[in-house]
């Protein structure tokens, strides 16, 4: 039965491709606060970021000279290389203020590398 | 009806069902009848027509596949955050659990039914998705080489990625790399080799659940014997016009074990006498079984025991060191986990077994080869091994069970919230009852083994007083195993 072929091929593609397609269209189309963060011997720019609770937020995260770290306790920890840019999207799901800093030891100021995500309401 | 059908027990059905030397009658645990059968497809005949119909299988494998094409596409660009991500939550969390606790004790390898990672390479083999397509599919159609058509290259594909557990149950992309190696692995061995090679010569998961199903209270059989002898066309054997040959390459008429049959229920469709069924029966049945059994399948009965006390060490004990080590953070100690991971499995364990088979063959006086007797005794560790998984597996889904929900909402961890669960809170369930749990499965695992270890010895050495001195020294290894779980669990 030919038919039943073609409604299975069409069943397959709208399911293997376009659930995933589908998903990331919805990403694209969502409310997403892109924010530029570097990253330097030995502080955050900017070192202070405001949400709105509910938005998303994507961090083009850029290791402007050595390799430092991004750690949301709990919710991110990524090593950052010079010319590697990474990207983290956080969901700003509740209020309140979340201190972030650098989880690669990057030299004497290391400690002092620190910033804050604040989630409004 | 009768709700409970005696089995046909003539003398050509018990030489197919190969339970040569267990007493009429037998019981497994002194209450279960080794004979009870529960014909379900005789019961509900709308079960046979849904298993006949092609579009079942198909169904079922879009399904999966299609959860498994987000969870993939999560695995490689959501959150690295394992716990928020769904690929690492859907496998080893849902799938693990829900493969051990439910879907080998019960069904069998109902999962080789459902699986998508043979599917692209199926489909592609058949050059179709439902229906049968005639002439020769999209496969060099080749023979996997006879030297090979054991459990071996499956135990050691296991063997290799038990060694980095560690980082593929926590790292999202390590996963991914996996499964999507699996899926292309898959397509390759379709393209070269006939029908399901890869699931029963190579697939990692197979050979356990191959191993375990034995313990399944479901099976798929023919009905009567006579009408699979007298019928001189073995189409289940060979295949119709409408149907292919059975794609696990079995021959169902003669099937004995649930070892490699896949649940694909290909031979309901090719049997034009309808004289397969699925039927309900007594846990570990296959176990008595004197057929086909081997050096391979009892290594993979090590191989797992062996395993699941690593794990229980690794992930639920409090050593931050053996985590360590089994996380790679540093060479030295990577090594050291694997190399004894890989020694305890393949050598400690079989060497310990082997002495106290040898020890109960000595005290018995028995005359068989101590190769038989070890090879055969060793089905006896399937049960205690498969209830140490299920002890390990509460530990699994009960503490983290609320991460389920949470990434159905939230497959990728980008902060969807799709229905409404994305919120869950961290909450473990049952932490009170998970050690009774967790030791009623165990003593239920030891009872069984020490039953199926008595009534393999009786089989092999056929005598009751020799088989009782045989069994004495596996007995006691088992019991040190059961209490060696119950320390690493809940001591």
């Amino acid at each position: 039965m030919r038919w039943q072929e073609i409604v299975a091929g069409i069943l397959v593609a709208a399911c293997l491709i376009g659930l995933p397609a589908a998903a990331l269209a919805y990403q694209n189309h969502r409310e997403t606060r892109v924010v530029t963060l570097e990253m330097m011997q030995w502080e955050y720019r900017p070192a202070e970021i405001r949400v709105k609770k509910g938005e998303q937020l994507r961090l083009q995260l850029i290791a402007k000279d050595v390799v430092h770290g991004f750690q949301v306790d709990g919710i991110a920890n990524v090593e950052v290389r010079p010319g590697k840019p990474e990207e983290v999207i956080i969901w700003a799901q509740d209020a309140g203020v979340y201190r972030f800093r650098c989880s690669m030891f990057c030299g004497l100021g290391h400690a002092a590398m620190v910033g804050q995500i604040v989630v409004e309401e | 009806m009768s709700a409970v059908q005696k089995p046909r027990q003539d003398r050509a059905e018990r030489a197919v069902r190969g339970m040569t030397g267990i007493p009429e009658g037998s019981k497994f645990l002194g209450f279960i009848p080794v004979d009870w059968r529960y014909d379900l497809t005789e019961r509900f005949p709308g079960l046979r027509r849904v298993l006949r119909s092609r579009w079942t299988s198909f169904l079922l494998q879009l399904i999966t596949a299609s959860v498994f094409a987000v969870a993939l596409v999560a695995g490689f660009i959501g959150t690295p955050v394992g716990n928020a991500n769904l690929l690492v939550v859907l496998v080893w969390i849902f799938w693990w659990s829900a493969l051990m606790l439910i879907m080998v004790p019960f069904f069998s390898r109902i999962w080789c039914a459902l699986c998508p990672l043979p599917s692209a390479g199926e489909w592609l083999q058949r050059r179709a998705f439902v229906k049968k397509r005639q002439g020769k599919g999209l496969t060099l159609g080749k023979r996997w080489p006879a030297a090979l058509r054991n459990m071996w290259p499956v135990n050691l594909i296991f063997l290799g990625m038990a060694l980095f557990s560690g980082i593929l149950t926590t790292r999202t992309t390590v996963t991914a790399w996996l499964l999507l190696g699996m899926v292309l692995g898959a397509i390759v061995i379709s393209l070269i080799f006939e029908r399901r090679t890869f699931c029963r010569y190579l697939c990692p998961v197979g050979g356990f659940l191959g191993l375990y199903s034995n313990m399944a209270t479901m099976e798929i059989r023919h009905n009567v014997y006579s009408v699979c002898r007298d019928h001189k066309h073995k189409e289940c054997v060979v295949g119709t016009n409408e149907a292919y040959a059975c794609p696990w390459m079995e021959a169902p008429t003669t099937m004995a074990r649930n070892t490699y049959c896949g649940f694909c229920f290909e031979c309901f469709r090719t049997c034009s006498k309808d004289n397969m069924s699925v039927r309900l029966r007594p846990p570990g049945t296959d176990l008595l079984v004197n057929k086909n059994r081997g050096l391979d399948e009892a290594w993979k009965a090590f191989i797992m025991l062996g395993a699941a006390a690593i794990y229980a060490a690794v992930m639920m004990g409090p050593w931050g060191t053996l985590k360590d080590w089994a996380n790679m953070t540093s060479v030295g100690g990577y090594l050291v986990y694997a190399s004894s991971l890989a020694l305890t499995v393949m050598v400690v364990v079989p060497a310990v077994w082997g002495a106290f088979v040898w020890l109960g063959r000595k005290l018995s006086g028995a005359d068989v080869p101590f190769v038989r007797l070890f090879t055969n005794l060793s089905y006896s560790l399937v049960p205690i091994g498969m209830l140490a998984w299920i002890a390990f597996s509460f530990a699994i889904i009960l503490p983290n069970w609320a991460y389920i929900p949470r990434v159905i909402s939230d497959p990728f961890g980008w902060g969807w919230d799709l229905f409404g669960t994305a919120g869950v809170e961290w909450n473990p369930v049952g932490m009170r009852v998970m050690p009774i749990l967790q030791v009623a499965a165990l003593l239920f695992g030891l009872a069984f083994s020490i039953d199926v270890a008595w009534k393999i010895a009786r089989q092999t050495l056929g005598d009751d007083r020799k088989a009782s001195l045989a069994t004495i020294p596996p007995v006691i290894f088992l019991a040190g195993v059961t209490g060696l779980f119950t320390w690493l669990l809940v001591g």
